[in-house]
């Protein structure tokens, strides 16, 4: 027998290179997919978010201070926490386009693992009353509406609206209203610097941010930014500076004929608002608000250990 | 979360108000002036046997935060009549006796010698009325034994109650109010009020409370559900003065927001005169986004 040639050792061996070669491939990361390429273009709001920041300090401080975080952070094991892509990206597609949302995350080394438990994660989302599941990427919520959970290539994508989910299965199905917003937005979605926890942009030509924000104050029964009408676009930038200190950028630019003094007052509100939140959990803020012609930048540093 | 929010403002808003040695945030209620009967039915909730005792009260009567783990005591001359409600004054004991749960009442001895009565049966942390006291014609109502005997301690004769303090304020309000509070830091006693709120709000109206020496405010309400007021706040020192007076700002803008959003018309006037911060507030109606104030079970 010719086996009997071969050691358990050299057996032993062979099994771990074939599993090693097994696991090295499981791990080559796919291609991220072109097909989010196309859904900045009509987005009114996009935005990039660093999931490490769930975790890691000193943005946790903050996270875990919020009303009901346990549910969304402490609920994901440890184990699996690597398998959290280390960032997402969103899409809040305009009305005029049809309206809904969207998720893309690329998923590196993890892509193929992803491609291998696609039907055990969408099983878990209709178990867990997501969604009753329609055809393999497709589920229908309790509301009635289709939400994607769609792999390509090396790109994870959730979305929510049917206009939304046909851009992403079939990039060539654009028509119709096509406001290329590529100025605004694609810059957003670009960063490299892995100091940035969060980098958000919004245009309101169309004056969704303002049917967004009204539709919250509907709900609230509360006047969070009366002012909103008079905003034309915006960004948010929230990064990580020193060891424990974070930064954020607010720039928000009014209409020519818009309400500036408006947008400066309901932007100081908000800000104290935000002080105050963090100072009832010991962590210090510094904020100043600037005016610069029809432009609105406001700086806020945080100190999650009250600036010690 | 609406109820919330204007509960939290709306409490603040009574809480921002004077006194001495008292040590206790007291807020006094007059039945029999407009709009008040039906202002504190609403909004204080005391019940026994699922009987709001607001109704049984007579026309003055005293809510008082002492001690921030427990609900507020109850008090009120006992005798005193109020005009709209005989069964008030005639069922008074009756009301005792549930509280206390009568026959199985079990009682101990208050700093004034006065008799303190519970119901061993209710446990003190279900936050229920389950005690009271009668010291001198007053009676007492709360819910652990504990904190009427050390409230009580507080006062010398029972009519230290009604007794406003250090600061009375000279206002109109202040003489026609039917909804008066005044209450001093001494002891840490606002502050402890402040900071065991920011356990359960998620934005502080007053970032260090104890900047504030004193405070007192006055409400006269309409039947029409208008609420005019003024409210006066001694500041520690000259820093803390600009502090509160930024406090006062945020709390009158997030009044105007809330009451924006209800289409209630609402006025906030915001200055300093003599070392004090001076809140004039007018609410076109306070119902429409009204949560309660202050819940006892």
């Amino acid at each position: 027998m010719r086996f009997k040639k071969f050691t358990p050792g050299v057996i032993a061996l062979a099994i771990l290179i074939i599993i090693a070669a097994v696991v090295l491939w499981l791990l080559i990361p796919l291609h991220p997919s072109e097909r989010k390429n196309s859904l900045h273009r009509q987005a009114y709001m996009t935005g990039v978010i660093s999931m490490n920041i769930l975790w890691d300090r000193p943005f946790s401080s903050i996270i875990a201070a919020l009303p009901g975080n346990s549910v969304a952070v402490d609920n994901i094991p440890f184990f699996l926490r690597p398998l959290v892509p280390p960032t997402v990206e969103f899409y809040l597609q305009d009305s005029k386009a049809g309206g809904g949302w969207a998720i893309a995350a690329d998923l590196g080394w993890r892509s193929k693992i992803f491609r291998m438990l696609h039907t055990v994660i969408i099983g878990q989302m209709q178990y867990r009353g997501v969604g009753a599941i329609e055809d393999d990427y497709n589920l229908r919520t309790p509301a009635g509406t289709r939400l994607l959970f769609y792999q390509d290539g090396g790109t994870l994508f959730v979305a929510e609206g049917e206009n939304i989910i046909e851009r992403i299965l079939v990039p060539d199905s654009i028509t119709g209203h096509n406001v290329d917003r590529a100025d605004l937005q694609n810059s957003v979605l670009e960063t490299q610097d892995k100091r940035v926890m969060t980098n958000i942009s919004f245009s309101n030509i169309d004056g969704d941010v303002t049917k967004g924000i009204e539709m919250m104050e509907g709900k609230a029964g509360f006047m969070l930014f009366p002012s909103a009408g008079s905003l034309i676009k915006g960004s948010m930038n929230i990064r990580q500076t020193g060891r424990d200190t974070i930064a954020g950028a607010i720039t928000l630019v009014v209409r020519e004929d818009g309400d500036i003094e408006g947008v400066e007052g309901d932007a100081a509100y908000l800000t104290d608002l935000i002080d105050r939140f963090l100072s009832a959990q010991d962590m210090k803020s510094d904020r100043t608000i600037n005016r610069d012609g029809s432009k609105i930048t406001i700086q806020i540093m945080i100190h999650p250990d009250g600036g010690e | 979360m609406r109820k919330i929010l204007f509960q939290v403002v709306l409490t603040t808003l009574l809480i921002l108000g004077i006194t001495n040695a008292l040590h206790a945030l007291t807020f006094e209620f007059n039945k029999d002036k407009p709009g008040v009967r039906d202002f504190a039915l609403k909004n204080l909730r005391f019940y026994i046997e699922r009987e709001n005792i607001i109704s049984r009260l007579p026309a003055t009567f005293y809510i008082i935060t002492y001690f921030p783990d427990d609900i507020p005591v109850i008090a009120y001359k006992a005798g005193a009549k109020d005009k709209r409600s005989d069964k008030a004054q005639n069922s008074s004991g009756d009301l005792l006796d549930k509280i206390s749960g009568g026959k199985d009442a079990k009682s101990i001895k208050g700093a004034h010698g006065e008799k303190i009565l519970y119901n061993p049966n209710r446990p003190p942390e279900k936050k229920l009325l389950s005690s009271y006291a009668s010291w001198d014609g007053w009676v007492f109502i709360g819910n652990k034994k504990e904190t009427l005997h050390n409230l009580l301690k507080l006062y010398k004769s029972p009519s230290d109650v009604a007794k406003s303090g250090i600061l009375t304020p000279a206002f109109k309000e202040w003489k026609d109010g039917g909804i008066r509070f005044w209450g001093d830091n001494s002891n840490n006693n606002l502050n402890n009020i402040f900071e065991a709120q920011k356990k359960t709000i998620l934005l502080p109206l007053v970032k260090d409370p104890r900047k504030i020496h004193s405070m007192a405010g006055a409400f006269t309400l309409t039947a029409s559900r208008e609420m005019r007021g003024k409210i006066m706040v001694k500041p520690v020192n000259k820093q803390a003065l600009k502090d509160l007076e930024g406090d006062a700002k945020f709390i009158s803008e997030t009044l105007r927001r809330r009451l924006v959003a209800v289409k209630s018309p609402y006025e906030g006037k915001i200055n300093s005169k003599d070392g004090y911060v001076i809140y004039d507030v007018y609410i076109g109606d306070y119902g429409a986004a009204q949560g309660q104030i202050i819940k006892g079970k």
